[in-house]
């Protein structure tokens, strides 16, 4: 297993150095200047110092080079824009938060979405069930945006007198649970959904008639056998989602006023703020990748099969 | 007192089609440490009887009448705790397929102790103890380092051995097989079987064996019953039914056996039953059999049901043209 | 299992939690017990820079002149005529300007404020290594250009330096050489660019020198924090030269990009006043409240034309006499926005004079449209208009496509995304554009800020339009220190673009406003027209 996941880390420097690349090719064909914020023209002199200063007068190849030694050094240069940061800075500053976030939301899906999940598929076809279904499935139709407003209009609008939630925000816990409630409610609901299928599916199992035949409590049955197998997807599916929660909290973010990653990423795209295009797209892989890293262990945790043929 | 007394069973399953008798009245009865087989094609509801007696059915079948005493107690009137209490315990179960009978998240050790712990409130260490006396009387090599494995390391015809090791683990006075050995490879098949008589001589089981193969049941089972569209059509013992089958349906199920010629090769295919069984939903309206028989002419095969009756002592069957009351050849050519 | 796995599950996201480490930053809740003299507020982005150097948005300006002393604040518009602030006088003479510093400002470290700390801001502002966006405003002082321009690897920029305009010569007096008198410049000194600037704290932090713990100022309010893109407090510096006359002990402002999301925080009483904007929607709501408050601004919402595809002055007079600019206004910006009746502000000192003759009408002239189409020679009939995507552009485009397909004309609409679409318009624009969209706000309150971009050598001039005699009268009211005279040229050139016999290489379509909540209690607030607001005015009653 450590073999595998020494392999498998010292695979994420090739392709971080793709990503790098990829992302540098991206960024230099859309036009536009980093240093032309609003209508008013950069004169001549102030662009050549600026292009100077920023290595953007540099043949490709060697601004590549910068970039690449810059990540490998873990110093991701200046921020184009916002002059007075660099990019170690905006990731120090942001990063926490929608790490914070994510989890948080996280959190809140396993939490909600399991244990829904669970109900509906143990009491498949009951009111109970369709009740379940019906909230998560207009659940997930609704986007996230939607429902922060919502959220806020009624907590922390509508009845603020009697919650403790604030509008906008980040700092103590009552600022966390409308945010996180609503950048989890999307994965909540997949998570319901993919819980119920499998246990279904695990329910007609087998090796499920023989844990009852074994005469099992009910509870074991479920507790173990049940779980332990439905849980499979659910897992395999949640690393990525977390890396995604992470690094997609952008329109959460947004809404309620919350300093992340995800709003700063989006900024850097249209503002052609390479250098924090550039270094937040390397952490977000590096998320994901590990993300993905981080479903291979737990798969081979969780299904023993899978083990073998690894090791 | 027999140790199984199933009387009337019947096990409907409502779908949205309409409703499906799988057991319609079945009654038989088991003595201690004796051996019955159920043989019939697949759907029959032969598997679907035993489950009902386990009380495994799964909705949306539901056991709608009748009785099955074991020592004493009726099972199908047993709450949902009770009836876990007896299960594993006083009565063990295999499956068809090994291979998907066993959890594949779970050591070998886990899902064998689990029964153990369970019923006979070991602890972890004594029911460790027992599981690799238990794989061992099962005949698996170096059954004390295997115990941690995970079943996939494990043979289909070694997961079979390791599910009966699980069915025998707490000394039950039943065992029930469901086509223990359809699964498995010819080369293993005889091994399993050999393992389960073995095994009920030594723990005085009684042993309800399901097969839709009468090549397994045929020499060592004491009583037999056929079983056809959710009814028992043929009950006698082992030796009267292979010498003298009455039932048409019977004796095509003998026809079928391989018969083994001088070095064991057969020459061409089994004899299969011409025709399908019939759809459970819009059953024949008399006898069930009538579509497929090729006795059934223009006599009341059609109109009036046939009984369960005694042809001759210990020896039933439901038909209204069992071979001994046969004069002529077939009515109609097959 | 299932227990210890759902456990591991808890316990894992918790460890998230607890490493994503707890940041107590400020929050939209209020405690009830509202603190006399604090107001709360909302901005609608973070301050790019708080480096009076760097920063060029009006956000950071905003920030940066509350806790700065400016030379000058602008007086009451329209004139918004200088006043002196941390410049107790200034003497004019020519192209020498001699200001006078007050010995009493003082930096937050207890130093005084002297002319050294403003010759030091200017220069690094300048200098080729900084790279500041706002260099341009510095044009107007002498060697400042060429001292910006100097290629450190070609040129000995130290000797340009020393030959910029600037020139501490007394401890509090400060001499700035201009290339020509230019008048404004005692205006456009008020703004946050020509600030002075604290060298030992630039020299150690670096591009951290505006962290709250480093940042040395020296004007009413300090920084206490800066949470990024999250909210920066400013307390009252009670040691400021007129700290008596400030009333409000704390700002808290919270940075809200989302106009819903500020709205809600207004709604819930979370903040006192709202500059983040209010979405389209909703705008008519609020305008029914006592708490909408719209200020004029200096500025103009335009189209221009790529006088290369539309060579025609009377087809340009025909399209921008057909669009219905108060329809535009009444019923797509809704806020507070004037139709403009020439592309220079009509609140600007000496608008009313400059625009007389302009001839953008506010409601559509289509007859006179049609006819002055009759008259141009091979009129393009299929025009490409573009503009940036932006939901009131996409709005005002559709608008304006309708009324040309009164005359005749087929538009086809061009959105673009914002930085893609600048690049794309030059200048000089590419061949494609026929019509495009962009808008100007003034840096300092003289028509001469807005009239300069259609000089033939501007940067912002994308139209192709290049007329001499425009540009001796802009070059002639640099040398004009006379008010009237100078906005006598305005008038001319003003006439030249869009008077009745304007050239039109632009159509005017409305002059910008600004627009705010503000809750009852909320006294003093106010925007002025170049977007300014001063804090130490304000006070909670």
């Amino acid at each position: 297993m450590l073999k595998f996941i020494i392999r498998r880390v010292a695979w994420t420097i090739p392709v971080i150095l793709l990503v790098i690349f990829m992302t540098f090719l991206m960024m230099r064909q859309i036009k536009g200047n980093p240093f032309q914020v609003t209508e008013r023209a950069v004169n001549e002199a102030t662009q050549r110092t600026l292009d100077r200063k920023f290595h953007l007068d540099q043949p490709w190849y060697i601004q590549y080079a910068y970039y690449v030694k810059g990540v490998f050094t873990a110093n991701l240069g200046p921020s184009l824009v916002q002059r007075d940061r660099d990019v170690n800075d905006v990731i120090k500053d942001h990063f926490p938060v929608s790490l914070k976030l994510g989890g948080l939301a996280m959190l809140w899906a396993v939490l909600v979405g399991i244990p829904l999940g669970i109900i509906a598929a143990l009491k498949q076809n009951t009111k109970l069930d369709y009740a379940v279904m019906a909230v998560v499935n207009a659940g997930y139709a609704l986007p996230n945006f939607l429902i922060a407003t919502v959220l806020i209009y009624l907590f922390a609008v509508k009845w603020r007198e009697h919650t403790p939630f604030p509008t906008n925000g980040w700092g103590g816990w009552e600022t966390w649970v409308l945010p996180a409630a609503a950048l989890g409610h999307a994965p909540m609901t997949f998570f319901a959904r993919i819980v119920r299928g499998s246990m279904l599916e695990t329910l007609q199992q087998d090796y499920i008639r023989t844990a009852k035949a074994k005469g099992l409590r009910w509870r074991r049955v479920v507790g173990l056998h049940v779980l332990r197998n439905s849980l499979i997807p659910a897992v395999t599916a949640a690393a990525p989602l977390l890396g995604f929660l992470i690094t997609g909290s952008f329109i959460v973010e947004f809404v309620f006023g919350i300093p992340g990653i995800g709003r700063y990423f989006v900024n850097s795209v249209t503002a052609r703020d390479y250098s924090v295009t550039m270094g937040i797209t390397i952490l977000l892989s590096m998320i994901i990748i590990f993300a993905n890293l981080l479903v291979d262990i737990l798969y081979g945790y969780l299904d023993p099969r899978t083990r073998d043929v690894r090791t | 007192m027999a140790l199984l007394e199933v009387e009337d069973l019947r096990t409907y399953f409502k779908t949205r089609e309409g409703e499906v008798r799988a057991v319609d009245g079945v009654s038989f009865s088991l003595e201690h440490s004796k051996m019955l087989g159920i043989v019939g094609e697949s759907g029959c509801g032969k598997s679907v009887t035993v489950l009902s007696i386990m009380g495994l059915v799964q909705t949306p079948g539901r056991v709608v009448g009748g009785s099955a005493v074991f020592q004493g107690r009726d099972l199908v009137q047993l709450k949902g705790r009770e009836l876990e209490d007896v299960r594993g315990h006083e009565i063990g179960m295999i499956f068809q397929d090994p291979m998907t009978s066993l959890n594949p998240t779970l050591t070998i050790g886990t899902q064998l102790t689990e029964t153990l712990r369970r019923h006979l409130g070991m602890n972890k260490d004594q029911a460790r103890k027992r599981a690799v006396e238990l794989l061992e009387e099962v005949h698996i090599p170096n059954a004390a380092r295997r115990l941690d494995d995970y079943p996939h390391r494990y043979s289909g015809g070694m997961r079979q051995r390791v599910m009966i090791a699980i069915a025998i683990s707490c000394n039950p006075k039943l065992l029930i097989a469901d086509e223990p050995t359809t699964a498995l490879d010819v080369t293993v098949q005889a091994g399993v079987l050999d393992l389960l008589h073995e095994l009920r001589s030594i723990h005085e089981m009684g042993v309800i064996i399901i097969t839709h193969d009468m090549g397994v049941v045929a020499e060592t089972a004491d009583d037999i019953i056929v079983m056809y569209a959710g009814q028992i059509v043929e009950q006698a013992t082992a030796l009267d039914l292979f010498d003298r089958p009455e039932h048409p349906y019977t004796e095509a199920l003998l026809e079928a056996l391989p018969q083994v010629e001088g070095e064991g090769i057969r020459e061409g295919r089994l004899r299969s039953i011409s025709g399908r069984p019939p759809d459970l939903l819009d059953p024949p309206p008399a006898c069930r059999f009538a579509p497929r028989c090729a006795y059934a002419g223009q006599d009341d095969c059609a109109t009036v049901p046939p009984d369960l009756r005694e042809i001759r002592p210990g020896h039933w069957v439901r038909s209204s043209h069992p071979t001994s009351e046969r004069a002529a050849a077939p009515v109609g050519a097959r | 299992m299932s227990k210890r796995f759902l456990w591991a599950a808890l316990v894992g996201a918790l460890a998230v939690t607890a490493i994503a480490g707890s940041s107590t930053a400020m929050t939209g809740k209020t405690d009830g017990s509202n603190a006399a003299q604090v107001l709360k507020m909302s901005i609608g982005s973070e301050p790019p820079s708080l480096d009076p150097g760097l920063a060029t948005d009006t956000t950071s300006s905003n920030i940066i002149l509350n806790i700065m002393d400016p030379l000058v604040k602008l007086g009451k518009p329209p004139a918004l005529n200088a006043v002196p602030a941390a410049a107790a006088s200034w003497k004019i003479r020519g192209a020498v300007v001699t200001l006078n510093l007050r010995k009493s400002v003082r930096w937050t470290n207890g130093q005084p404020v002297t002319a050294k700390d403003y010759v030091y801001g200017w220069l690094r502002t300048i200098s080729p290594e900084l790279g500041a966006d706002y260099a341009y405003q510095f044009e107007g002082i002498k060697g400042a250009k060429e001292y910006t321009a100097c290629d450190p690897k070609k040129a000995d920029c130290n000797a340009l330096r020393a030959r910029v305009g600037v020139k501490a010569v007394g401890k509090y007096t400060l001499r700035v050489t201009l290339v020509s008198p230019q008048p404004w410049f005692i205006q456009q000194i008020s703004h946050h660019s020509f600030l002075p600037q604290h060298k030992a704290t630039i020299d150690r932090y670096g591009s951290k020198w505006t962290e709250p713990q480093n940042i040395v100022t020296n004007g009413p309010f300090k920084l206490a924090s800066w949470k990024h893109d999250a909210s920066i407090t400013l307390v009252k510096n009670t040691k400021w030269r007129n700290a008596k006359s400030v009333k409000l002990i704390r700002v808290e402002h919270q940075i809200i990009v989302d106009a819903t999301t500020a709205e809600n925080a207004f709604s819930a009483k979370n903040i006192d006043v709202q500059t983040t904007g209010v979405a389209s929607v909703n705008i008519p709501k609020w305008k029914k409240t006592r708490y909408w408050k719209t200020f004029k601004a200096l500025g103009t919402y335009y189209y221009g034309f790529n006088t290369k595809n539309i060579p025609d002055a009377n087809q340009r007079r025909a399209m921008a006499i057909s669009i219905d600019r108060s329809q535009i206004v009444k019923y797509i910006t809704k806020s507070g926005q004037i139709p403009a009746k020439g592309f220079t502000p009509i609140g600007i000192a000496g608008g009313p004079s400059i625009l007389s003759q302009s001839t953008m009408p506010a409601t559509a002239q289509l007859s006179k449209a049609k006819a002055a189409l009759a008259k141009a020679r091979n009129p393009k009939r299929s025009i490409r208009l573009y503009h940036n995507n932006a939901p009131n552009h996409v709005k005002i485009a559709t608008a304006v496509q309708n009324f040309w397909k009164q005359l005749g004309l087929d538009v086809t609409i061009r959105p673009m995304e914002w930085k893609q679409y600048l690049q794309f318009l030059g200048p000089p624009p590419n061949a494609d554009v026929d019509v495009y969209r962009l808008g100007w706000i003034y840096d300092f309150p003289d028509a001469y800020n807005g009239l300069v971009l259609w000089k033939c050598d501007s940067g912002n001039n994308n139209t192709n339009w290049c007329n001499r005699k425009f540009d001796s009268l802009i070059d002639k009211a640099t040398r004009t220190p006379n008010t009237a005279k100078r906005i006598a040229l305005y008038k001319q050139a003003e006439n030249i673009l869009t008077g009745p016999q304007g050239q039109l290489p632009i159509m005017p379509i409305y002059y910008y406003a600004f627009n705010m909540l503000q809750r009852e209690n909320v006294k003093g607030f106010v925007e002025n027209p170049t977007g300014q607001w001063d804090l130490a005015k304000v006070s909670i009653r």
